[in-house]
C-alpha cells in the first residue's frame, strides 16, 4: 500500500517536473506606467536574469558584471550626482516569470530593464514592455526579437543572423562547404535551427545533416558519430555554454576530426575547465577582444574584485549598463527620453566588438553590434586564443 | 558491429548513472518505506565536496572520503529532521515526502550559494584512459561506473540481508507497528536508513561527476532519473533500480544513436509507462493484478 502511495507521489513529482519544463508565457495585465522620477535613494535600473535554471551559470557571470559596473559608476559619483540602484531579479528562464517581472519593474519606477538572457523570455515580455513603455536592453540574440520591431526593445547583438553571416563568410574563406548542424533541444536551439538552415543555405552552404541534442545529456558521441558519417567537413553546434564541453568530449571519443563551430557562449569558462584538451577543435565568435586596452583595464578591476578570469558574458553586462547610464546622463531618468536617446546612440569605446568596432543604434536598427563585428577564437590546449581579430 | 558495441558500452555506462541514482532512492525505501526527493541533492553534495577537495590538490580517494563523511553527516541530520518531530505522532509518510521536496529546494539553493552555479567535473582516476572500439574510444570511467554500481548494489544488498541492522530496517519498512512491537527502535533505525541512503547518494555523486558536469541544478534531473530507474525496476528491490537504470540507459543510447534525439528523450517516459501498465510493481517487483471496476 505504501509502495503504491510513493509510486503515485513519485509519478506526480515526475509529471510536475515535466509540466514545469513545458510552461509557456502568458499575457500580462499590466497597465501603462508613468515615466518615473529619480528616487531620493537613486535611479533604479531593473536587471532581469535567469539566475536559476539552465542558464544560471552565464547569468551569474552577468550579475557580477552589472554589479562591478554599478560600483564603478557610483564610486565615480553616480549619474549626474545620483547613484544608480540595481533591482536584480531572477526570471529562471521562464517566460511567465519574465512577464511578471516587467510589471514589477514598471511599477517600481525602474527607468529601464536590462536583460534578459533567453530569447523566448524576451519574446514573451515584448507586449508587456511596449504597454508599460519602458526601454529594455536585452542580451538575447534571436532575430525573431528583431523582427518584432518593438520600439522599446534594443538588442546588444549580433543576433543569430548576424552570427550566421560571420560564420558563412569564415567558412567560405577556409573552403569548408558541407556543414552538419547540431542544435540543442531547448527553446534557444530549436528557435535557431530553421534560422541556421535557411541562413547557411542562402549563403551557399547546404547542410548535409541537421540533428538535435539534449543539453543535459551525459554523452553526445552518438550525434557526433552521425555528423562524422554524414560526409560533413565541419560541424556547427548551437547551444549555450557547458554542453560545448560534452560535445568536445564526444568528438574526442568518436574521433570526429572536424572543426566544431559554436556560438559566442562557447567562451564560457566552464568549457575549458570541463573539456580540457578535448576542446581544441572548437571555434567560435566572441564579442570580446581581450587585446583592447579598455578590456585589459576591466580585467584588472575584475581580478581585484572577484578574482579569476573575467568571462565574456560579464563584459557584455558591463557594456549594457554603460549604454543605459550614458543615456541617463544625457537625458535624465525619463523612460521615453531614454528610448529616444538609445535610437541615436553610438559608441566606439565599449568593451565588446572588435578593435575600432562600433555599437550603433538607429530608429531602423535596434541591434548594437551587427554581424562581422565579432572576433574568431579557438581553444588551444585548454585555453582560448584569437584566430582572427582584425 | 563496432558501432553497436560502442553504443552498448556507452548505454550501460549511462545506465549505471541512472542505477546509482536509483539505488539511493531504493535504499531509503527498503530501509524505512520512505521516499526522498532530495536524493539528487545528496548526490550533488557528494560530487561538489569531492570536486572541492581534489581542486585543493588532494587526490581522488581523499575527495571520495570527504564526500562520504559530509553526506553521512547530512544523512544523520536529515534522519533526525524527519524522525524526531514525528515520534509523538507516529509515522506520517505524506509529511515526510512533502518535507523532502522542501529539503531539496533548500539544499539546491544552499549549494548554489556555497559553490556557485558553474558546473563542475571531477577528474576521473582513469582520465585519459580509453577502451578502443574500432575507430572509437570509450572513456574507461564508464567501466568504473558499472563496477561502482555493482559494488554499491552488492554492499546495499549485503547490508540489508546479512546484518542485524539490515533486518531491523526491513522490518520497519514492512510495518512500523509490527517492528515496534518486536522491539525495534524505530527512530534510531530511520536515522540509520537516511544515513545509508545518503552514503549511497554521496558515492554515486562522486562517481557520476566524472562523466556528467555537476551544478546545484543537476540535483533535479539526477533525482528524476533515480526515481524513474527505481520505479521501472521495482521500488522495493535494489536489483530493480540497477536493472531499471541499465534498461533506460541502454534504450536511450540506442535510440539516440540509430534514430534521433527526440526519440531518445521519449524513451524513459515510454518505458516507465509500459512498465506501470504491464507490471505496476516494477520489472523485479511483486506483480499485482490490475484494479477492476
Amino acid at each position: 500500500m505504501r509502495t503504491r502511495r510513493i509510486v503515485h507521489a513519485a509519478i506526480a513529482f515526475l509529471a510536475a517536473t515535466a509540466l514545469a519544463a513545458c510552461s509557456t508565457g502568458t499575457d500580462s495585465s499590466a497597465s501603462p506606467s508613468a515615466a518615473p522620477a529619480a528616487a531620493d535613494a537613486g535611479i533604479t535600473i531593473g536587471i532581469d536574469l535567469p539566475l536559476t535554471g539552465a542558464s544560471a551559470a552565464p547569468a551569474e557571470n552577468m550579475r557580477k558584471g552589472f554589479e562591478l559596473r554599478a560600483k564603478e559608476i557610483n564610486d565615480a559619483g553616480g549619474v549626474n550626482g545620483t547613484p544608480i540602484v540595481l533591482d536584480i531579479q531572477d526570471d529562471a528562464g521562464d517566460p511567465t516569470t519574465g512577464v511578471a517581472l516587467v510589471d514589477r519593474f514598471a511599477q517600481s519606477n525602474a527607468v529601464a530593464i536590462v536583460g534578459t538572457y533567453n530569447s523566448p523570455v524576451v519574446l514573451a515580455q515584448s507586449e508587456a514592455v511596449a504597454r508599460a513603455q519602458i526601454p529594455q536592453l536585452v542580451f538575447a540574440i534571436s532575430s525573431a526579437i528583431t523582427r518584432q520591431n518593438n520600439p522599446w526593445v534594443f538588442q546588444t547583438g549580433p543576433t543569430d543572423l548576424g552570427q550566421i553571416d560571420g560564420i558563412v563568410e569564415w567558412l567560405k574563406s577556409r573552403g569548408l562547404t558541407k556543414p552538419a548542424i547540431l542544435t540543442d533541444t531547448t527553446a534557444f536551439g530549436s528557435g535557431a535551427k530553421p534560422v541556421l538552415e535557411q541562413g547557411l543555405t542562402e549563403g551557399g552552404l547546404t547542410p548535409v545533416l541537421s540533428d538535435t541534442f539534449a543539453v543535459d545529456a551525459a554523452d553526445l558521441s552518438a550525434v557526433l558519430l552521425k555528423a562524422k558519417q554524414s560526409g560533413a567537413d565541419h560541424v556547427i553546434a548551437w547551444t549555450v555554454g557547458q554542453p560545448y564541453a560534452t560535445l568536445a568530449k564526444g568528438a574526442q571519443q568518436v574521433g570526429l576530426g572536424l572543426p566544431i563551430i559554436g556560438t559566442a557562449s562557447a567562451a564560457d569558462p566552464a568549457v575549458a575547465r570541463l573539456a580540457g584538451d578535448a576542446a581544441d577543435n572548437l571555434f567560435f565568435q566572441d564579442s570580446v577582444n581581450r587585446e583592447k586596452p579598455q578590456v585589459k583595464e576591466v580585467v584588472e578591476r575584475w581580478s581585484a574584485h572577484f578574482g579569476g578570469t573575467v568571462p565574456s558574458d560579464a563584459l557584455v553586462a558591463h557594456d549594457m549598463l554603460t549604454v543605459i547610464t550614458d543615456g541617463l546622463r544625457a537625458v535624465g531618468p525619463d523612460r521615453a527620453k531614454l528610448r529616444d536617446f538609445l535610437e541615436t546612440y553610438r559608441n566606439d569605446t565599449l568593451l565588446t566588438g572588435r578593435i575600432d568596432g562600433v555599437w550603433q543604434y538607429t530608429p531602423q536598427n535596434h541591434v548594437g553590434l551587427v554581424g562581422g563585428n565579432l572576433v574568431w577564437k579557438q581553444y588551444d590546449k585548454g585555453t582560448i586564443k584569437v584566430v582572427d581579430g582584425s | 558491429m563496432n558501432q553497436l558495441i560502442y553504443f552498448v558500452i556507452i548505454g550501460l555506462g549511462i545506465g549505471a548513472v541512472y542505477a546509482l541514482a536509483g539505488l539511493g532512492v531504493v535504499t531509503l525505501f527498503t530501509g524505512s518505506g520512505l521516499a526522498n526527493f532530495a536524493q539528487g541533492d545528496l548526490m550533488v553534495l557528494g560530487a561538489l565536496v569531492a570536486v572541492s577537495v581534489t581542486s585543493a590538490g588532494h587526490g581522488y580517494v581523499a575527495g571520495l572520503l570527504a564526500a562520504v563523511a559530509v553526506v553521512a553527516v547530512a544523512g544523520v541530520l536529515l534522519g533526525a529532521l524527519f524522525t524526531l518531530p514525528m515520534r509523538h505522532r507516529r509515522m506520517d509518510v505524506d509529511v515526510v515526502i512533502i518535507g523532502t521536496l522542501g529539503v531539496a529546494t533548500t539544499m539546491t539553493t544552499l549549494a548554489g550559494i556555497w559553490w556557485g552555479r558553474q558546473p563542475q567535473r571531477l577528474d576521473s582516476p582513469l582520465a585519459g584512459v580509453f577502451v578502443p572500439v574500432g575507430e572509437m574510444r570509450v572513456p574507461a570511467h564508464y567501466v568504473l561506473l558499472l563496477v561502482g554500481a555493482a559494488v554499491v548494489f552488492g554492499l546495499v544488498r549485503w547490508f540489508h540481508r546479512r546484518t542485524d541492522i539490515g533486518l531491523q530496517l526491513r522490518a520497519v519498512a514492512s510495518s512500523v507497528p509490527a517492528a515496534r512491537d518486536a522491539g525495534v527502535r524505530i527512530g534510531r533505525m530511520l536515522v540509520v536508513a537516511w544515513t545509508i541512503a545518503a552514503l549511497v547518494g554521496g558515492v554515486a555523486g562522486v562517481l557520476v561527476a566524472s562523466v556528467l558536469p555537476i551544478a546545484p541544478e543537476s540535483a533535479l534531473p539526477l533525482g528524476v532519473n533515480g526515481f524513474a530507474a527505481a520505479i521501472i525496476g521495482g521500488l522495493a528491490n535494489p536489483a530493480g533500480a540497477v536493472l531499471g537504470g541499465l534498461v533506460v540507459g541502454l534504450a536511450e543510447t540506442l535510440a539516440g544513436g540509430y534514430l534521433n534525439d527526440t526519440v531518445r528523450q521519449s524513451v524513459a517516459p515510454l518505458v516507465l509507462l509500459v512498465v506501470l501498465v504491464l507490471r505496476p510493481g516494477g520489472l523485479l517487483g511483486r506483480a499485482r493484478g490490475a484494479r477492476t471496476v
